[in-house]
């Protein structure tokens, strides 16, 4: 499969891990590069404030669509990128808008009952989330739908709402929500889940657990796994430690460094052994915030993992 | 840096809070391990250890239950013991010990929305992470309870638990919805059909007959779960309870712990240590750097250096940002904690 040809192939892509392996920096050098290879985006944020926006240069992502820009030098016909930031309460009231019921809704907020529903069946948030998730999709707002995902072990009950609330509702509209939720997360055209981790020994066991779990229970289509942070020690390191003086502290980092890049590529190995998904592996870096040149260069790794280059 | 004990005399729970992947639950192990060492009888409470942590300190797998750790490798005077959260199993001991009968006990476990609730839907374990500590904290055989909480944002959850599950079981909503068994003015109770109406016009009619019976199912144990979750609320405001930050100076790592720190504020909560986990070298100023290596090696380590140095940018930004003073770096280990002794080594750098 070439990028492109990943880009086309679900019309959303939701990029999911837990918090702090990269899962936005990924979700980010994703539609940087799919725009960069000509395709228009759609960059939603599903839960809390990231730092998606940021890395554009625009402080936080609102409800309505906001215009990312791609840096100035980018290839000759770009798409563009617009980023959304969708509040669980949001796509509440757009379902609640959709039925008529939108002059109700604000009294059904302030009486508190809305809470009462969701406290007692904490899925439909989800449920209404990933119905409007699909309802983007189906407007066809852009060629590719990137999702940044709840943390992972939420995402988990995040795409397992649809069925849990299929089994609590019997009938009536949280039943057809559901059932339509369930006949789009099983359609690998629709969407496909792509998880990010680090190469390190939770993350990983963390990350076949969920890819497990979403295979067997939400039957979701399961995109390459991206393993971010990857240390890549320069060829010819191990040999040319076996001749240095181990005394010297320097000396002793680098052997460390090597030492815990051989447990990363074990990892690694565990993760593919496992899950049998294809690794995409993203190279850590020093910097801190990502600016344009990092996110472009991201990009462009993750293009040539997935498939072949951007351009 | 700082040295000494991280915890305060008078210190009866700590909370760990972090993003994933940054070594949380190993931070929490060890620092029990540390405070046993110091004579303190602890208890870790933990939601999913790694397996080979357990193997660590010798555990042959989780429970619900309080599992002792044999400490006698590293001479500790107190003790540890590790719990894993089960919510499923806490949320049911807490309706079997607070239900008014058998028969309110059956109806409750046998609610569908009941059901639901604990097959893991999101918020659930974190209601109930709240009951296990004010449990552990009460238990005589533990005087400081340490909990490893769910990464992140989810961790919030964990503290607005208590209050939520207050909320949950005393809301208007369901108060006015029973009305009528309670005799309250019919005019209330009009309005609250109102509500349940186009709620059911939302959400569908047989969801609200499942809420309205599971709320029903409660009637009479608001007052337990509305006190229990004000005692749960004072301990951790409480001069009692310590916040630990635990992150790494990774960029998506950073991002979070300015998140936690936030939302802690926000809550009038402050953090009193920020562990930094998995720095390359905390030490980099000590390193004697003078001498030829053989190149690449010395190319090898100049991009140490430049992660190093990247690295303590970003945590005396990070102490400055949080405004933490007390801060313990910790370096990245050239592999997992197998045993104790490996144990030993983060606890020692925690001080």
């Amino acid at each position: 499969m070439t990028f492109v040809e990943f880009c086309d192939a679900s019309r959303v892509v939701l990029v999911a891990g837990k918090g702090g392996v990269g899962k936005t920096t990924v979700g980010v050098a994703l539609a940087d590069a799919a725009a960069r290879a000509g395709r228009n985006v759609l960059l939603l944020e599903l839960e809390g404030h990231s730092d998606a926006g940021r890395t554009f240069g625009v402080e936080t992502l609102v409800y309505e669509s906001t215009a990312l820009p791609l840096d100035p030098d980018a290839a000759d016909r770009p798409g563009h990128i617009d980023g959304r930031h969708l509040a669980p309460d949001d796509a509440l009231l757009d379902y609640l808008g959709g039925h008529g019921l939108l002059a109700t809704a604000g009294r059904l907020l302030t009486t508190g009952a809305i809470e009462v529903i969701t406290t007692a069946a904490p899925g439909i948030r989800d449920l209404l989330a990933l119905g409007k998730v699909r309802s983007l999709a189906d407007e066809g707002v852009a060629d590719l739908i990137v999702v940044d995902a709840p943390a992972s072990g939420h995402a988990r009950s995040f795409l397992n709402a649809p069925a849990h609330l299929a089994a609590t509702a019997a009938s009536g509209p949280v039943r057809q929500q559901a059932d339509a939720a369930l006949e789009f997360l099983a359609d690998p055209s629709s969407i496909r889940v792509m998880l990010v981790t680090l190469p390190e020994e939770t993350p990983v066991n963390e990350t076949i657990e969920t890819a497990f779990a979403l295979d067997d229970d939400v039957g979701v289509a399961l995109g390459p796994i991206v393993v971010n942070a990857v240390v890549r020690p320069p060829d010819g390191l191990a040999e040319a430690l076996a001749r240095a003086d181990h005394t010297d502290a320097r000396v002793g980092a680098v052997a460390a460094h090597l030492e815990r890049s051989h447990e990363q590529r074990a990892q690694i190995q565990r993760l593919s052994g496992e899950t049998g998904l294809p690794i995409v592996e993203l190279s850590r870096r020093s910097t801190v915030m990502l600016d344009a040149a990092d996110r472009r260069a991201l990009g462009e790794q993750l293009a040539h993992g997935l498939g072949g280059p951007a351009a | 840096m700082s040295s000494g004990p991280p915890l305060a005399a008078g210190i009866e729970v700590v909370v760990c809070l972090g993003p994933g992947g940054v070594g949380k639950t190993t931070t929490a192990a060890a620092l029990g391990v540390a405070e046993a060492r110091r004579g303190r009888h602890v208890v870790v409470l933990t939601i999913d250890p790694a397996r080979r942590l357990l193997d660590a300190l010798g555990l042959d797998g989780a429970a619900d239950t309080a599992r002792a750790v044999d400490l006698t490798a590293v001479d500790a005077e107190g003790s540890l013991h590790v719990a894993m959260l089960d919510p499923a199993a806490t949320f049911d001991d807490v309706i079997r010990a607070h239900a008014g009968s058998d028969e309110q006990v059956e109806r409750i476990l046998a609610n569908r929305i009941y059901q639901n609730l604990t097959a893991g839907l999101s918020g659930v374990s974190e209601y109930m992470a709240s009951e296990r500590l004010r449990e552990l904290h009460a238990d005589p055989r533990f005087d400081l309870v340490i909990i490893d909480t769910p990464p992140s944002r989810h961790a919030f959850d964990f503290l607005d638990g208590p209050g939520r599950l207050a909320r949950f079981v005393d809301h208007r909503i369901y108060r006015s919805v029973l009305a009528p068994r309670r005799g309250v003015l019919r005019a209330v109770n009009a309005t609250a059909q109102l509500v349940v109406r186009t709620i059911a016009r939302v959400v569908g009619a047989d969801l609200v007959d499942d809420a309205v019976g599971f709320f029903a199912a409660f009637e009479g144990m608001d007052t337990g779960f509305r006190d229990r979750a004000k005692e749960v609320e004072q301990l951790l405001a409480s001069p009692a309870t310590a916040f630990l930050l635990v992150g790494s100076a990774r960029r998506a790592a950073m991002a979070e712990l300015g998140w936690i720190a936030g939302n802690l504020e926000r809550r009038g909560l402050r953090p009193s240590t920020l562990v930094m986990n998995r720095l390359t070298l905390p030490d980099l100023s000590a390193i004697d750097a003078t001498g030829a290596l053989p190149s690449v090696v010395d190319d090898a380590w100049r991009e140490l250096r430049v992660l190093a140095e990247a690295e303590a940018r970003v945590v005396a930004e990070m102490v400055a940002q949080l405004g933490v003073g007390d801060l313990r770096s910790v370096a990245e280990l050239d592999a997992p904690v197998a045993d104790l002794t490996g144990m030993m080594l983060v606890a020692d750098q925690l001080g």
